[in-house]
């Protein structure tokens, strides 16, 4: 079958079926989608930066009714400084969301960028979220194993155990990441480097000009 | 563009166009299941993006580029948002009159083959194929896809042997 009469028949199969569409119920469903999609958005990043933010009275609340030391009191900049970075990366991400009615290789490059994006965030979480937090930690259990040094050894093998699990959890986070990077990120950007290859790859410019010649309509 | 106005224009839109999203789908999914969910995405991206609809490109064109990008940006494993109770977009067959009901039933195993055989292409050659099947011209491919005029030519020359391939399995 040539090429001409595979377009005629393509274009009988709109005509040999009838496509109804109740545009009234469609409208209510696709505004009520839009809601859900915009407010399912909002409450992901706010959950994230308002954990983070509601972090900050939980631990003034903590450190004042416990008179804890001062060293307890560094997880506040922590925090802050995740909420902020979350925050300001969100804002910036959003203005490079890709749009999808731009041109199909210009929306697969944002898309890659994108999840190139995220891989970088994830594989560098522990500079940026778990560091600060460990380090405002650490600062707080070495002030307090340094004044109950002397209570015992019970004292001291209850710090290593603290000690031991923060770390553990600290650790649990970070494999968390790495995980989501390796099964969902790569893959993901893998197929999308292979589509925009896929776009690119017949350039004619890159072709010899037999090859070109051969293949003009 | 006015609220009001939008709802016109994607109703309008929706009548003259659904067939551009209804092809983009069936080329794109195996199942029904996916088929419906890719339809729902398309539909509810075409109605997000449309206040951004300016009137540089046709409307056609602007349809495909959503439908194009929706179902190659769509990266669902088990995600399922569908509205399982509302069919969007019902399709039946359209009775034949006379001897032309057995030429359709050929055609339409014709078609099936050839969707078949889009289905085996790269997503990226999958889009190049539907638009050439529409009778898009290189420009308005060029549009589409975000390629050189001259990279559609060379690139359609390719896929057209890859899909004459195909069909003759």
């Amino acid at each position: 079958m040539n090429p001409d009469e595979l377009k005629k028949l393509w274009k009988t199969q709109t005509s040999a079926v009838r496509l109804t569409i109740d545009t009234t119920v469609l409208l209510q469903l696709l505004k009520r989608n839009k809601k859900h999609f915009e407010a399912m958005i909002f409450w992901r990043d706010a959950r994230e930066v308002g954990t983070a933010l509601l972090m900050v009275p939980i631990i003034l609340w903590i450190g004042v009714r416990d008179h804890l030391p001062w060293t307890f009191f560094l997880m506040i900049p922590a925090v802050l400084w995740i909420a902020g970075f979350m925050l300001t990366d969100r804002i910036l991400q959003k203005r490079r969301q890709p749009q999808l009615d731009n041109p199909l290789r210009d929306c697969l490059e944002r898309l890659l960028a994108q999840v190139e994006h995220q891989i970088g965030l994830l594989r560098n979480v522990f500079w940026w979220y778990l560091l600060p937090v460990a380090a405002a930690m650490a600062a707080f259990l070495g002030h307090v194993t340094w004044h109950i040094w002397a209570g015992g050894w019970h004292v001291r093998l209850a710090s290593a155990v603290i000690i031991a699990v923060i770390t553990l959890i600290f650790w649990g986070v970070y494999w968390l990441n790495q995980r989501a990077v390796r099964r969902e990120l790569e893959p993901r950007r893998e197929e999308l480097r292979a589509l925009i290859s896929n776009l690119e790859n017949d350039n004619p410019e890159v072709l010899s000009s037999g090859e070109m010649s051969s293949s003009k309509d | 563009m006015h609220r009001d106005n939008t709802e016109a224009v994607f109703k309008t839109w929706l009548q003259e166009h659904s067939g551009i999203v209804f092809k983009v789908a069936r080329a794109y999914t195996f199942t029904d299941e996916d088929r419906k969910d890719l339809v729902q995405d398309i539909l509810l991206q075409l109605w997000i993006s449309l206040p951004q609809f300016e009137g540089k490109a046709k409307a056609s064109t602007w349809v495909y580029r959503v439908a194009l990008n929706t179902a190659l940006a769509s990266h669902r494993k088990s995600q399922r948002r569908r509205d399982r109770q509302i069919p969007l977009l019902e399709v039946e067959d359209v009775p034949a009159v006379g001897n032309a009901d057995v030429q359709r039933l050929r055609d339409k195993e014709v078609v099936e083959r050839l969707y078949t055989a889009i289905r085996q292409l790269s997503k990226a050659d999958a889009a190049l194929v539907l638009l050439y099947l529409d009778d898009m011209s290189y420009r308005e491919m060029a549009e589409v896809l975000g390629i050189s005029e001259s990279n559609v030519g060379v690139k359609l020359s390719r896929v057209r042997k890859q899909l004459a391939e195909l069909m003759k399995e």
